[in-house]
C-alpha cells in the first residue's frame, strides 16, 4: 500500500495546461528524487500535493494520501493533514519566513495548529525539534528573527517547522538551491538522517542529479508538466533509456572542447607586453561599516585582503568561494568599479585607473539573464552600450555592422537587433550578455557566474559558444563560479578564496583532485557526486 | 531599539527648529508692521512706538525669533494683536473642539477601513471586493466639504437629527459635544477611510502573495488563518505610513470642514486672524499644526519598529 | 486572455472618456460658453434647470453649465501647474538622492522632504495668503510645493531598486557616470510609476483647489472656480440645491476620472500583468 499516490493528475492554470497526466507512487519510509529542468513542472507537483496552487488552476484526476483524495477534502480538513502528516521545504529560505514572528513563535504556531498541547509543552519541542534540527537553543534561542539568522540557518527552521510533528512525508522542493556548497552538504545529510531516524518518506525535488543521485531510492524524471521515466533509481541512471533522461546526463557533466586560442588573435593583445594580461597584487579592498551607536566608531570590512594573482592571456581561470568569500568585490575592483584600499590591479602592465583605454580590456557577463538588461532598450543598444570607453565613438552605421556580426558570432540573428529583451529566453539573453562583453573586443572576460542560472542543457550550449569564442577572439576568461564541476571542466586554473584571501591555487585538475588547504578539501569533498554506477552509464554515452 | 529611538528624536527637533525658522522668516516677510496696522492710520508715532515696545516688536529680528521659540517651549505663545489676549490660551480654547474632531475621524475612518479593507482583500475579485472597491472610489473622489454641505442637508435641515452648526462646549455634557462633532467627523472620515481601505486591501493582496504565506499554508493555515495570522501585520507597514500621513490631512481638512459646520476650531481661528492680520496668532497655530504633524510622524517610525522587527536595527 | 484584456482595460477608458471630456470642456470655453459667465442677470437668477439654462442659473443669474466649463479652466490649469512643479522639481531631486544613496546629499534632500511634509498644503496655503493674500498662484505654489516631496520620494524608493540590477552594474562598466545612468537607464524604467503617480497627484491637486477656493484662499471672484460655486452655494443649499449639486459633481467625476485613468494606466504598463 503506498503512502502517496497520483492518479492521472492533470492541472491547468487560466487553461494553459501545466501538468499532464502524472501517475506515480512513494511508499513510506521511502525518497523519491523528481529531477527536471525549470517548467518541467516539478514544484507544481509539489504544490497540487499540498492544495497550494495559485488562483485560477484546476486539478483533475486523484491525489491519495494515507488512501485519502486529498483533492477531493475541505480546506479546514485538508490543512489538518497539511503541516501535520505532511510537511513542506521551500527553495527560498531568505523569504521563507514571517520577517516578523521569531522563529520560536513559527515553529510553535505549527505545533499548536495540529496538536492540543500547552503553550510550554510546544515550546519545548520547538526547541528539541530545531536543535535536531542543528539549532541549539542555547546559541540559536526561540526568541531570534528571522533576519538575525544567515540562509542555511532559515532553512533549517523551515524543516524544523516541516518536521516537528513527524509527519510521514516530507517535500523538499530545491531545499539547497540557494545555498553553498558546504551548506548544501550540510542540509541534504540533515534531512538524510531526519528520514531516517523518523523513517518518513521523503520526496526531493532538484535539478541536481548528483543530489537526487546521492539520496533518493527512486526517481522521476520530469519534462514539460510530463513524467517521461521512472523507477528504482540505479536502473534508470543506468540504462539511461529515455533521450531526455541521456540528454541530462551527457549536459550535466558537459566538457566543451578547447582548443588553443588562435595565435594570430592573442597577438593583439599581449604580445608587445611581458606582462600577464591581468595582474593583481597586494589587492586590499575594504568596505566602512557603520557604527551600530554613538560612540562605536566605524569600522572597515576588509572584503578583499591582500590578494595577489594573474591571468595570463588567451588563459581560462577559475575563481571559486562561496558567498560572502569576496568575490564579487574583486570583481568589481577588477572591472574599475570599487575604490581599492591599497595594492595595484594591471592590465597589461597598466595600472587600471589610467584610463578607458585600459578598461575596454575587461569586460563582464552577470549571473541574471533578467537583471542584467535594461528592459526598454533594444539590443542593439544594449549590446552597443560598452562602446562608450572608446576614445572615439564609432559612427551609427559601423556601430550597427559591429552589432550584427558580433550578435552572429554569439549564435543569434542579426535581425534581433531590433527586439527588446523580454523576447529572449534565458540562454539567448546569456548570449547577448556575451555579445555586450564581446564588443569592445577585451583581452579578459569576467564570468561573474555567468552559467549559473541556466539549466544544464542551456549551459552546455553556452559553455561551448564560450569554448569557441576564446578561440576566435583570442580570450582570457576570469571565470567566477560557485560550482566545480562546471569550474573543472572549463578552467585551466583554479583560485579558491575564503573570507577575501585566496587560500589556494593552481592547476585546476591538481587542486581540485589533491586539495591542500582544508578550505579547498571542505569544498571539494562537499560536491554532490554521481555515484559510480551512473558514471560507468556516462562514459559509454 | 534606544539608539534607534533617539535618532529618531534627533531628527524630530531638527525638523521642528528649522520649520520655525522656515514660519518665522516667511511672517516676518509680511509687509507694514502689525502696530501700525493695529493702531490705524491716524495713530501717532510716539502711540506706535509705544505699542511695538509693549508687543516686543522693537527688538531685532533674531531677539525676537528667541523670544517667540522660548516663549513656546514655556507654554507662551505671545499676546495676540487683536485682542489683547494669550494666545496660547486661544489656542487651548480651540483645540478642545479640533483634536477630539481629528481623533474621532480618523477612529472613524480605521474603524471603516479595516473591515473593509480585510473582506475586500479576502474575497478578492468576488462581488463584496468589487462592490466595496466602487464604494471607495467614490469615496477618493469626493470632497469632504462637499459631502458635509450635503450631511447638513439632509440631517440637520430634511430631517433634523443633528444641528446644522456650531459647538454647544463640552460643559453642555459629553455625549452633546460629541453629538455636535458626528457630521463634521463623518465628513472628514468618508474619503480617509476610502483611502485606508484601498491602500490596506493592495497592502493584503501583495503581501499574500510572499513566500512566507505559502509556508504558512504549508503548516496547513486555511487561507483566512494566514490572512490573519501572517499576512495582516506585515500589510500594516505601508498602512501605518498611510494612517500618519491622513493625520495631516485631517487637520488640514479640519479647517475646511470647521468652516462649514461653523466649529470654533483652530481652522476658524486661523482664518479670523488672517483676516485681521493677527499675524502672531497666524504664526503660532502653524508652529502648533506643524508640531502635530512632526509628532505623528514620529509615533508612526515607533510603530514601524513595534510592528517590524527589521526596523529596528538602526542604519 | 479575452477575459484578462477586457478587465485590464476597465479602468482605462472610462477614465480616459471622463479625463477627455474635461480637458475637451475647459478648451472649449475658451472658444465658446453657451452664456457669458460675467454677465449679471438678476431677473434670471437661480434657475431650475431647463431647456435654455441646462443646469440652470447661480444666485446671479449666471449660466452654470458655462461657468462649469470655465470653472474647469481653473481646476484643471491649477492642479497641472502644481504637478508639474512636483514632477520638475521632485523627480531630480529623488534621482540625486538615489544615486548618492547613504550619503550626504541623500540624508540632506530626504531631510528637506520631511520637512516639506511637516506643512500640510493648505498650511502652506494659509501662510502665503497671510503674507500675499489669496489667489490662484498661491494655490498652485501651495500645491504645487506639497507635491516635490511626493515626487521626491517616489522617485527615490524606485531609483533605489534600480540602482541594484545588474543592468545598471553593466552601464558602469561601460564608463557611464550617474547623471547619465540616471537619464538614460533608471528614468526609463520608473517613468510608469511616475505617470500614474502624476495622474493619481493631479486628481488630489483637483481637490485641493476646490477645498482652497472654498474657503477664499484659491481662485478670487470674478474667476470662476468650482470650489468658489460651492462656497457661494452653501447659503442657498435649501433655495437651490442644484447650485451646489453641479459643481460638486464635476468636481467627483474629474477626479474619478483621473483616478479611473491612473488605475488603468498601473495596470496597462505593468509588465507584470502584461505578461499573464
Amino acid at each position: 500500500m503506498p503512502l502517496l499516490t497520483l492518479n492521472a493528475v492533470a492541472v491547468s492554470i487560466h487553461d494553459t495546461a501545466i501538468l499532464k497526466n502524472l501517475n506515480t507512487t512513494l511508499d513510506a519510509g521511502q525518497v523519491m528524487g523528481v529531477i527536471g529542468e525549470s517548467g518541467s513542472g516539478k514544484s507544481m507537483m509539489a504544490l497540487a500535493i499540498m492544495g497550494l496552487l495559485p488562483q485560477g488552476s484546476a486539478l483533475t484526476g486523484q491525489i491519495l494520501f494515507d488512501d485519502v483524495a486529498l483533492n477531493e477534502l475541505t480546506e479546514k480538513a485538508r490543512c489538518q493533514i497539511c503541516g501535520d502528516d505532511i510537511g513542506m521545504v521551500f527553495q527560498e529560505p531568505m523569504t521563507a519566513l514571517n520577517p516578523v514572528h521569531t522563529i520560536g513563535q513559527q515553529v510553535i504556531e505549527c505545533i499548536r495548529l495540529h496538536q492540543p498541547i500547552s503553550r510550554a509543552a510546544a515550546t519545548a519541542l520547538a526547541s528539541e525539534t530545531l536543535s535536531r534540527c542543528g539549532l541549539p537553543s542555547d546559541q540559536f534561542p526561540l526568541s531570534r528573527y528571522p533576519h538575525e539568522l544567515s540562509g542555511g540557518q532559515r532553512q533549517r527552521v523551515v524543516i524544523a517547522m516541516a518536521v516537528a510533528l513527524k509527519p510521514k512525508l516530507l517535500i523538499a522542493d530545491e531545499p539547497t538551491t540557494a545555498l553553498d556548497v558546504t551548506t548544501q552538504a550540510e542540509i541534504l545529510d540533515l534531512l538524510c538522517s531526519l528520514q531516517q531516524e523518523d523513517d518518513m518518506a521523503l520526496m526531493l525535488i532538484s535539478h541536481d542529479l548528483a543530489v537526487v543521485a546521492s539520496m533518493a531510492d527512486t526517481v522521476v524524471v520530469m519534462k514539460e508538466g510530463v513524467i517521461v521515466e521512472q523507477g528504482d533509481i540505479e536502473p534508470v541512471f543506468t540504462q539511461l533509456e529515455h533521450p531526455y533522461t541521456r540528454a541530462l546526463f551527457k549536459a550535466s557533466d558537459h566538457t566543451p572542447p578547447r582548443t588553443a586560442p588562435n595565435h594570430r588573435a592573442l597577438v593583439n593583445h599581449s604580445a608587445q607586453s611581458e606582462s600577464p594580461l591581468l595582474e593583481v597584487k597586494d589587492l586590499v579592498v575594504a568596505y566602512r561599516v557603520p557604527g551600530r551607536g554613538w560612540f562605536s566608531r566605524a569600522n572597515t570590512f576588509r572584503a578583499v585582503d591582500q590578494m595577489s594573482f594573474s591571468v595570463n592571456a588567451g588563459e581560462s581561470v577559475g575563481l571559486v568561494g562561496e558567498s560572502g568569500c569576496g568575490k564579487s568585490t574583486l570583481t568589481r575592483a577588477v572591472l574599475g568599479l570599487m575604490p581599492v584600499a591599497s595594492g595595484r590591479i594591471l592590465i597589461n602592465g597598466t595600472h587600471i585607473d589610467e584610463g578607458r583605454h585600459v578598461l575596454k580590456q575587461v569586460q563582464v557577463v552577470f549571473q541574471d539573464p533578467y537583471g542584467s538588461f535594461n528592459p526598454r532598450h533594444k539590443v542593439a543598444r544594449l549590446i552597443a552600450e560598452p562602446l562608450n570607453v572608446l576614445e572615439t565613438q564609432p559612427t551609427r552605421r559601423e556601430r550597427d555592422r559591429q552589432v550584427v556580426s558580433i550578435l552572429e558570432d554569439v549564435g543569434l540573428l542579426s535581425s534581433d537587433a531590433d527586439k527588446y529583451i523580454h523576447e529572449f529566453s534565458g540562454g539567448q539573453r546569456q548570449r547577448i550578455a556575451i555579445a555586450r562583453a564581446l564588443i569592445t573586443r577585451p583581452a579578459l572576460i569576467v564570468l561573474d557566474e555567468a552559467v549559473s542560472a541556466l539549466d544544464v542543457s542551456v549551459r552546455a550550449t553556452v559553455l561551448d559558444l564560450l569554448a569557441s569564442l576564446a578561440t576566435a577572439y583570442g580570450l582570457a576568461y576570469l571565470f567566477i563560479s560557485h560550482d566545480l564541476s562546471v569550474v573543472r571542466n572549463v578552467t585551466d586554473r583554479v583560485l579558491v578564496m575564503q573570507s577575501g584571501q585566496l587560500v589556494e591555487q593552481g592547476d585546476t585538475q591538481s587542486v581540485l583532485d589533491h586539495p591542500t588547504h582544508d578550505y579547498t578539501q571542505r569544498l571539494v569533498a562537499s560536491v554532490p557526486r554521481l555515484p559510480e554506477y551512473a558514471h560507468a552509464a556516462i562514459d559509454t554515452l | 531599539m534606544l539608539f534607534y529611538f533617539f535618532k529618531r528624536i534627533g531628527s524630530l527637533l531638527a525638523t521642528l527648529v528649522v520649520a520655525s525658522v522656515v514660519i518665522f522668516t516667511v511672517i516676518e516677510i509680511v509687509p507694514g508692521d502689525p502696530a501700525s496696522y493695529m493702531l490705524g492710520l491716524n495713530a501717532s508715532d510716539d502711540t506706535v512706538n509705544a505699542l511695538k515696545a509693549e508687543l516686543g516688536l522693537d527688538q531685532g529680528r533674531v531677539m525676537r525669533y528667541v523670544d517667540w521659540v522660548g516663549g513656546m517651549l514655556q507654554g507662551d505663545f505671545g499676546t495676540s494683536y487683536t485682542y489683547r489676549t494669550p494666545v496660547a490660551e486661544m489656542v487651548a480654547e480651540r483645540l478642545t473642539v479640533s483634536l477630539p474632531l481629528a481623533g474621532y475621524a480618523l477612529s472613524l475612518a480605521i474603524l471603516l477601513a479595516f473591515p473593509a479593507g480585510l473582506f475586500a482583500a479576502s474575497r478578492r475579485g468576488g462581488a463584496a471586493d468589487t462592490v466595496i472597491m466602487g464604494i471607495t472610489q467614490l469615496g477618493v473622489a469626493i470632497p469632504n466639504f462637499w459631502f458635509a454641505m450635503w450631511l447638513v442637508l439632509l440631517f440637520a435641515i430634511k430631517w433634523q437629527w443633528f444641528s446644522a452648526g456650531g459647538f454647544p462646549g463640552w460643559d453642555a455634557g459629553f455625549w452633546v459635544g460629541m453629538k455636535a462633532l458626528s457630521l463634521p467627523a463623518i465628513a472628514l472620515a468618508l474619503p480617509q477611510a476610502s483611502i485606508l481601505a484601498r491602500v490596506l486591501r493592495s497592502s493584503l493582496l501583495d503581501v499574500l502573495n510572499e513566500d512566507y504565506v505559502r509556508t504558512a499554508r504549508a503548516k496547513g493555515l486555511t487561507r483566512r488563518q494566514a490572512l490573519w495570522g501572517h499576512a495582516l501585520r506585515n500589510a500594516m507597514i505601508p498602512v501605518l505610513t498611510i494612517i500618519g500621513l491622513q493625520f495631516s490631512f485631517l487637520l488640514a481638512g479640519a479647517i475646511i470642514i470647521e468652516n462649514v459646520f461653523f466649529l470654533p476650531g483652530l481652522g476658524r481661528l486661523v482664518f479670523q486672524s488672517i483676516a485681521q492680520r493677527d499675524l502672531i496668532v497666524v504664526e503660532s497655530v502653524i508652529m502648533l499644526l506643524v508640531f502635530a504633524v512632526v509628532m505623528v510622524t514620529f509615533l508612526v517610525d515607533l510603530a514601524y519598529a513595534w510592528v517590524d522587527p527589521r526596523m529596528r536595527r538602526s542604519h | 486572455m479575452a477575459a484578462t484584456t477586457k478587465s485590464r482595460f476597465r479602468n482605462l477608458v472610462p477614465g480616459a472618456v471622463l479625463v477627455c471630456i474635461f480637458f475637451g470642456a475647459a478648451v472649449l470655453s475658451f472658444f465658446y460658453t453657451p452664456f457669458d459667465v460675467e454677465k449679471f442677470n438678476i431677473a434670471q437668477r437661480m434657475l431650475r434647470p431647463d431647456a435654455v439654462h441646462w443646469l440652470g442659473t447661480d444666485h446671479f443669474g449666471r449660466d452654470i453649465l458655462s461657468m462649469l466649463m470655465v470653472g474647469a479652466r481653473t481646476s484643471l490649469a491649477v492642479a497641472f501647474v502644481a504637478v508639474s512643479i512636483g514632477i520638475v522639481v521632485g523627480v531630480p531631486l529623488g534621482l540625486m538622492a538615489a544615486s548618492y544613496r547613504g550619503r550626504w546629499l541623500d540624508e540632506l534632500i530626504m531631510r528637506g522632504n520631511d520637512l516639506v511634509f511637516a506643512f500640510p498644503a493648505l498650511v502652506i496655503a494659509i501662510m502665503i495668503t497671510a503674507v500675499f493674500g489669496p489667489s490662484a498662484v498661491n494655490a498652485i505654489i501651495a500645491i504645487g510645493i506639497f507635491n516635490i516631496p511626493v515626487f521626491a520620494r517616489l522617485t527615490r524608493g524606485a531609483a533605489l531598486g534600480i540602482w541594484n540590477r545588474e543592468f545598471i552594474l553593466a552601464a558602469r562598466v561601460a564608463g557611464k557616470n550617474s547623471v547619465r545612468i540616471s537619464v538614460e537607464h533608471i528614468l526609463p524604467n520608473i517613468l510608469n510609476l511616475l505617470i500614474v503617480q502624476g495622474t493619481i497627484q493631479f486628481s488630489l491637486g483637483i481637490l485641493a483647489e476646490a477645498g482652497l477656493s472654498y474657503v477664499g484662499l484659491g481662485a478670487q471672484p470674478p474667476t470662476p472656480s468650482w470650489g468658489r460655486m460651492l462656497a457661494d452655494s452653501q447659503t442657498l443649499t435649501n433655495l437651490a440645491p442644484h447650485l451646489a449639486l453641479f459643481p460638486g459633481m464635476v468636481i467627483v467625476l474629474s477626479v474619478l476620472g483621473l483616478n479611473l485613468l491612473g488605475d488603468g494606466l498601473r495596470d496597462w504598463l505593468d509588465p507584470r500583468l502584461r505578461r499573464e
